[in-house]
């Protein structure tokens, strides 16, 4: 059932077994996981209606206090179906290592491992709507598909398969389940303003809850779970401070920290290409499917990452847009357009010098319509892991929303380690396409003084920050993703990621919401919750 | 230096191994342009006889091509105004700019 909370009358008190709070990937594929065979009386609370909602979307409102990023209210969306309903669909697994810890990244070991996690995403990938059938078996596909597979130095490379979902938008796509379940009612427009718990504030007592020039009523329920997202979880923990002033879970001063995201170079490097056809049809464009759509990606290998220090990274081999001097042509006109000089200015005037003929064909392209030198270039994306740093964090700002709660402020850094990761990745990519003798390169990553740009492409993927650990001194929720002392409340979503992996992160969000949901059935069945 | 000096001059030399087998003008001038870049960037002229015994080195041990692919895989390259070039080659390209009359500033 699906109902709207401004109906509700002020005051009430809504009872459930379990809650969920957010209605995005995470909290709609507990919801109705919670929901199946097992009896639960599943309450589902979505701050948003089922279409964007201006005065709702402005909750989201914050200020960037770090490196640039999206405006808060523009990278995430607040309604149902959450952050899917702009998602681009692409879906990837984390990897074993990613579970490992790296002695160089302090708390950088998961309580679990991938064997912990694995089984799940047999289970996530309809929810995802991508193809099933060895979904992620590389080899299989190639062989499906009729082409081969570049054959990369294993040690530096491996390749990978990226499933692409339609994108799904939960909230459309699963409307209609959440409304025939008889033991699962959603409640739109119902913004938590507050966890409640005991004096010892290790069991959580129920959850305030307000609508826009609505009601205020309470839930109380047996177990809770908060799946908003990286940045608003953090927020609601941080903001439920009458019992520990800190905020809920941050006795030891980890809520919000280690905010992760995936930042890309969209082109890393330009390759006049040599590859036969049979090989780079599978990476330079998706291969449309019977469901979803398979994609070659080139990754770091598991031994990359075990012997180096540094973080994990993913190319997709798509087509230049233009060649490198047309590049440079464009950017220094658009600087000088806006009145400011481009980023390694000297290296753009080389850059056309040495490129004059593409410049040239591309002027000429212009008056004739016709580029006399037209020619493919290969312009791989280079994404790369962040390294969990504490310093990158959310936390709380004075200015506040309609309802008077504070809003969240984002505090993103990155450090060496992304510097490091973007120019070892590409001086890798580099050799190996030189040993396999598969075209020229031109980068201007490898320069010395290279910075990654202060608007860089990011995935919109807020990670870690109510992360998973052995112990509260290193994270927020322990294995199972329960808050670290305390009973009942349990967090779903990208947030408890302890480190970001390159993949990203919404096929093993899902994945680690089955595994949630699994894990709550269990406790409730045993009377354990 | 443009784009198809480096696209056509570099992949010949991989093919004859000499600048002079290299056939024609225009493979040998686009290597000694990119050997003037590599050695406007050097604080002293390279010894031509090493020069020349690296590139004997390269042609015996397998081939040209060979050696190239080798470097790369070494991580023995150097940086041209943003392409990557392998060490064999930059000393190809090197010794055409020597024979080309190229002197100083260096």
């Amino acid at each position: 059932m699906i109902h709207d909370a401004r109906h509700i009358a002020d005051g009430a008190v809504q009872q459930a077994d379990i809650c969920i709070v957010g209605g995005g990937p995470a909290g709609i594929t507990a919801a109705l996981e919670l929901a199946k065979s097992s009896g639960l009386k599943i309450l589902l609370l979505e701050s948003g209606g089922t279409y964007l909602e201006d005065e709702t979307q402005a909750l989201y409102a914050g200020p960037n206090l770090g490196r640039d990023y999206e405006p808060l209210d523009m990278a995430r969306l607040r309604f149902l179906g959450g952050t899917s309903n702009h998602w681009s669909g692409y879906c990837m697994r984390l990897r074993p290592v990613d579970f490992e810890g790296r002695d160089w990244v302090p708390g950088s070991k998961w309580p679990i491992s991938y064997d912990d996690i694995a089984p799940y995403y047999e289970r996530a990938a309809p929810y995802v709507q991508i193809q099933q059938d060895r979904s992620f078996d590389f080899d299989y596909w190639v062989d499906k598909l009729g082409g081969a597979p570049i054959q990369w130095n294993g040690d530096l490379f491996e390749n990978v398969v990226s499933c692409t979902s339609p994108p799904t938008l939960f909230g459309q796509t699963y409307e209609e389940q959440l409304e025939q379940a008889g033991n699962l009612t959603v409640l739109l427009h119902a913004n938590v303003l507050e966890v409640e718990t005991n004096d010892t504030a290790q069991v959580v007592t129920g959850l305030r809850v307000a609508c826009i020039d609505g009601p205020q009523f309470r839930v109380q329920a047996k177990s809770y779970v908060l799946a908003q997202g990286g940045i608003e979880t953090a927020r609601l923990l941080l903001l439920s401070n009458r019992v520990i002033p800190a905020g809920l879970g941050n006795q030891q001063d980890q809520v919000g920290r280690y905010f992760a995201d995936h930042i890309a170079i969209r082109p890393a490097l330009w390759v006049w290409p040599r590859i036969p056809d049979r090989q780079l049809k599978l990476y330079n464009r998706p291969t449309s499917l019977d469901d979803g759509e398979f994609w070659a990606t080139v990754a770091s290998s598991d031994t990359l990452l075990r012997t180096e220090r540094i973080g994990g990274f993913r190319f997709h081999f798509l087509d230049a847009p233009a060649p490198p001097g047309v590049r440079s042509t464009r950017m220094i006109l658009r600087a000088a357009r806006k009145g400011y000089l481009p980023p390694y200015l000297s290296s753009h005037i080389a850059n056309i010098f040495t490129d004059l003929d593409d410049v040239a064909g591309a002027a000429a392209g212009k008056l004739t319509g016709t580029d006399p030198l037209d020619r493919q270039w290969l312009g791989p994306w280079l994404s790369i892991e962040c390294i969990p740093n504490p310093d990158s964090r959310v936390l709380l700002v004075d200015e506040t929303d309609r309802f008077g709660q504070r809003r969240i402020g984002l505090d993103w850094r990155l450090t060496e380690h992304e510097r490091h990761t973007f120019q070892r990745a590409t001086e890798l990519m580099v050799q190996e396409l030189g040993r396999l003798g598969f075209g020229r390169v031109w980068t201007e990553l490898l320069r010395g003084d290279f910075e990654p740009p202060r608007r860089i492409s990011k995935g919109k993927h807020a990670i870690g920050t109510a992360r998973m650990s052995e112990t509260p001194r290193t994270g927020v929720v322990d294995g199972n993703c329960r808050v670290h002392g305390m009973s009942n409340l349990f967090i779903a979503g990208s947030a408890v990621f302890t480190t970001g992996s390159y993949a990203q992160p919404t096929f093993s969000i899902v994945a680690f919401s089955i595994r949630l949901a699994d894990h709550l059935k269990q406790q409730h069945r045993t009377g354990q919750l | 230096m443009n784009r198809r000096d480096v696209m056509y001059g570099l992949p010949a030399l991989a093919l004859t191994g000499t600048m002079a087998a290299a056939g024609t003008d225009r493979t040998a001038n686009s290597a000694a342009q990119i050997g003037r870049r590599l050695l406007l960037h050097r604080t002293s002229l390279p010894d031509r006889k090493s020069l020349s015994a690296q590139v004997a080195a390269a042609r015996k041990d397998g081939g040209i091509s060979a050696a190239i692919r080798s470097d790369f895989a070494a991580g023995r390259v150097v940086s041209v105004d943003g392409w990557i070039i392998s060490q064999t080659e930059a000393c190809f390209c090197m010794l055409a700019a020597l024979d080309a009359g190229f002197r100083g500033q260096v």
